[in-house]
């Protein structure tokens, strides 16, 4: 099949995937079940296992922890100078990632002011845009400030603690409604604003 | 000016804030796991091992509370990382079975046979949650191609969408289904 021929590294997956959906039936425990759970940490179950945690987790959780709230994140940036303050208007592209061809749009950066206007999104049911200025170095992501939510198109007025020689990447991404402010990681599109 | 950028980033993977409550082992953060993963885990348990589902259940919440420190949002869901301890707590739970003087020999048999069934429910299931948490397009582009068996230009065809946008919504849907299918197993 053309699926296989085009993605061979999937094989086992596919293989699973023929086999249909899961039968397992969810089940609703019954409240003993959670009764005993509480008595199994009592007799000293809940003794968590010490393991160090990598510094790229700690990084991630860092950067998930700062976007539980957009107030809590814009104090986060450290103040430097404005580069594009006074100087004329910016406008750089987005462009699609993988998996969203035909999006696309342009972002212009007008001192500490951004428009973004987006072309070919189609929003589904419960899900929505938001857009996001990322700090990006050598190709890892450092951080990352919520903007706010975009339809086709929204103006921005980004705080004056973002260091925008930092925070230069305007990025969108597609939201799932499930209330979780953190970046869903499914970007659409992305341009990056040229350093001062 | 107009610039144009080309490059491409990973995607971004960022710990819910149920992960993180949990890895920082904050009080209540295990009873909002069990309520958002205990029918999942007891459908599995009892698919497993039938009768006895609720008691290994149990222990496969008590084990993910203590080993909670282990849990890698990188490596996988929570909801993989759960199916990958009810796999284990299940395979011991066959094989002590399979070692009473009161199971019948019958019994004995079809349980120490049981470990390539039990592996074959879990990734099943793994894959089948992994896929409903998929974002909607992705979802549809897996469930046409495996479930229909369509291929690529026919789903493309199907969903009015270019056979590029087909193509890495599928490839991307993949990664994803893998990397849960590899969280649900052993290190």
């Amino acid at each position: 099949m053309a699926i296989e021929h085009d993605l061979p590294e999937f094989g086992e997956v596919a293989a699973i995937l023929r086999r249909g959906p899961s039968d397992v039936v969810y089940e609703t425990p019954p409240d003993s079940m959670w009764a005993a759970i509480e008595a199994g940490l009592a007799d000293g179950g809940g003794g968590a296992e010490v393991v160090d945690l990598t510094a790229r987790r700690r990084a991630r959780l860092r950067i998930a922890t700062a976007l539980a709230g957009v107030a809590a994140v814009l104090v986060v940036g450290v103040p430097l100078a404005l580069s594009f303050q006074g100087s004329s208007p910016e406008t750089v592209e987005l462009a699609a990632l993988p998996g969203y061809e035909g999006f696309g749009g342009k972002a212009e950066l007008d001192g500490r002011d951004l428009a973004v206007d987006l072309t070919g999104v189609e929003p589904k049911p419960g899900e929505f845009y938001e857009v996001w200025l990322l700090d990006i170095e050598g190709g890892e992501l450092r951080d990352l400030v919520a903007l706010g939510t975009i339809d086709a198109s929204g103006n921005y007025k980004i705080s004056q603690s973002v260091d925008l020689s930092r925070y230069n990447t305007v990025d969108v991404s597609v939201e799932p409604d499930d209330g979780n402010p953190a970046h869903s990681g499914v970007s659409v599109v992305r341009g990056e604003l040229p350093l001062a | 000016m107009l610039t144009m950028v080309a490059e491409r980033y990973p995607p971004i993977v960022h710990p819910s804030p149920l992960e993180q409550r949990l890895i920082a082992g904050e009080q209540g953060a295990l009873r909002d796991l069990f309520d958002a993963y205990s029918p999942m885990v007891l459908g599995l348990c009892r698919k497993l091992v039938g009768a006895e589902a609720e008691d290994v259940a149990q222990q496969v919440f008590l084990d993910a509370w203590k080993s909670r420190g282990r849990f890698d949002p990188e490596r996988g869901s929570l909801g993989a990382w759960l199916a990958r301890i009810a796999r284990f707590k299940a395979i011991d739970h066959l094989r002590a079975s399979s070692r009473r003087p009161s199971v019948p020999s019958a019994d004995v048999g079809e349980s120490l046979s049981v470990g390539p069934d039990v592996d074959a429910v879990v990734d099943q299931l793994v894959l089948t949650r992994a896929l409903e948490e998929l974002p909607l397009a992705r979802r549809e582009v897996v469930e046409l191609g495996f479930y229909e068996g369509l291929t690529h230009p026919e789903i493309a065809d199907r969903l009015g969408l270019p056979l590029g946008t087909v193509k890495s919504h599928m490839r991307r849907g993949l990664e994803a289904l893998q990397r849960d299918l590899e969280g649900s197993r052993g290190d």
